[in-house]
């Protein structure tokens, strides 16, 4: 390799460093709904589904013929939205069986949102307990209800329940409207 | 010149190391960052005992007593119980080889004889951490003599917490009853 394709290599992974200094897009001009009203329908709808009841019945492929069920309960209070720093705050608690499995307050910073997708709850749990190690589980939720989550990076995920996959769809889309006021890019009304 | 251009490699080589290292602590990092509200299922609680009791237990009892015959003479016991229990039929199934040995002393006479039951139990799961199964076959020895073959009617039960607590009655009259057992 001669010293002109050393600097060529240099040059190339000084640059790949520095692409990730890029400051963010200016904010767009509005076209659709402005932040306030986008945060403020993804706080009503949110709020507005409260507490979501569901069970959970579980079979191993690892043990043919064992079923078991667990009960969940999961609410979401007092989701706060705030335009100025485009951050959403939440308290969420959950029960599984009746004993208590989480009961703290969450902060999404839309600025930091990579991904947000919606997926029926049956396969979100499936992925859950396959990072705690039971890939064999499989859970048949009842009823039936829909999770959306919004990924940051390094895995950290934020999820919601909703009972109808339409209303969760909607509100995805105006989270995803939000998150790109929040750093710029696609204006398209929700 | 050429030695120039070396430096140049070596330490381009080297950066381009520590960038991948870089790169995998910040992959491992974000699988061990991740965090997610919703939350994992339970185990099954029958299954998880059922886990817990699989494997060796033995115990011991010690005790004082006198011979129901006529004369009523004194006499102690050390006894020793091993189980072995394993999966058994059905998802929640389980059965239990045990091995009762006994050492009975006279103390009016100090003579002494050994007396030992074996014995396989099915044993079905109960809640809150209990047991309880019927022999499906058990046999009994006196001082290394030939097994004789019990009535059926034999009883396991047991509960587990941090120790497993087991009472065995054999069929035939003979029983010990919440024996301490520890896993092996």
């Amino acid at each position: 390799m001669t010293i002109r394709w050393l600097f060529v290599l240099v040059a190339f992974t000084c640059g790949l460093a520095r692409a990730q200094d890029v400051p963010p897009p200016p904010r767009p001009q509005d076209t659709g709904p402005s932040l306030d009203t986008t945060l403020k329908f993804l706080a009503d709808k949110i709020n507005d589904e409260g507490r979501v009841g569901y069970t959970a019945f579980v079979t191993d492929t690892s043990q043919p013929g064992v079923e078991w069920s667990n009960k969940f309960t999961a609410a979401v209070s007092n989701l706060a939205a705030d335009a100025k720093a485009c951050r959403i705050s939440f308290h969420w608690r959950t029960e599984v069986n009746g004993s208590s499995a989480d009961d703290k307050d969450y902060d999404i910073d839309l600025k930091d949102v990579r991904t947000i997708v919606v997926m029926p709850q049956e396969q979100n749990q499936k992925q859950i307990d396959a990072l705690r190690g039971h890939s064999a589980w499989s859970s048949r939720i009842e009823p039936n209800i829909f999770t959306l989550i919004v990924r940051r990076a390094k895995g950290i995920e934020n999820v919601f329940l909703f009972s109808d996959e339409g209303m969760a769809g909607r509100v995805a889309k105006a989270m995803q409207h939000a998150v790109e006021l929040c750093v710029g890019g696609n204006k398209e009304p929700f | 010149m050429e030695e120039r251009a070396r430096m140049i490699r070596t330490t381009t080589q080297r950066a381009l190391q520590g960038m991948m290292a870089l790169l995998a602590v910040a992959i491992a990092g974000s699988v061990l960052d991740g965090q997610n509200q919703t939350p994992p299922n339970v185990p099954s609680p029958k299954i998880e005992l059922r886990d817990r009791l699989v494997g060796l237990w033995k115990g011991t009892s010690n005790y004082e007593g006198r011979f129901n015959d006529g004369a009523h003479q004194r006499y102690s016991t050390k006894e020793s119980i091993s189980c072995l229990i394993s999966k058994g039929d059905g998802p929640e199934g389980l059965s239990a080889r045990c091995n009762d040995s006994r050492q009975i002393t006279n103390l009016d006479q100090v003579s002494g004889f050994r007396r030992e039951f074996d014995g396989t139990f099915q044993i079905k799961l109960n809640g809150g951490g209990g047991f309880s199964g019927y022999a499906d076959g058990a046999q009994k020895r006196e001082d290394d003599g030939a097994w004789e073959n019990l009535p059926p009617g034999g009883v396991i039960t047991g509960r587990v917490s941090y120790q497993l607590n087991l009472d065995l009655n054999w069929g035939n009259g003979d029983s010990v009853g919440n024996v301490a057992m520890t896993k092996q």
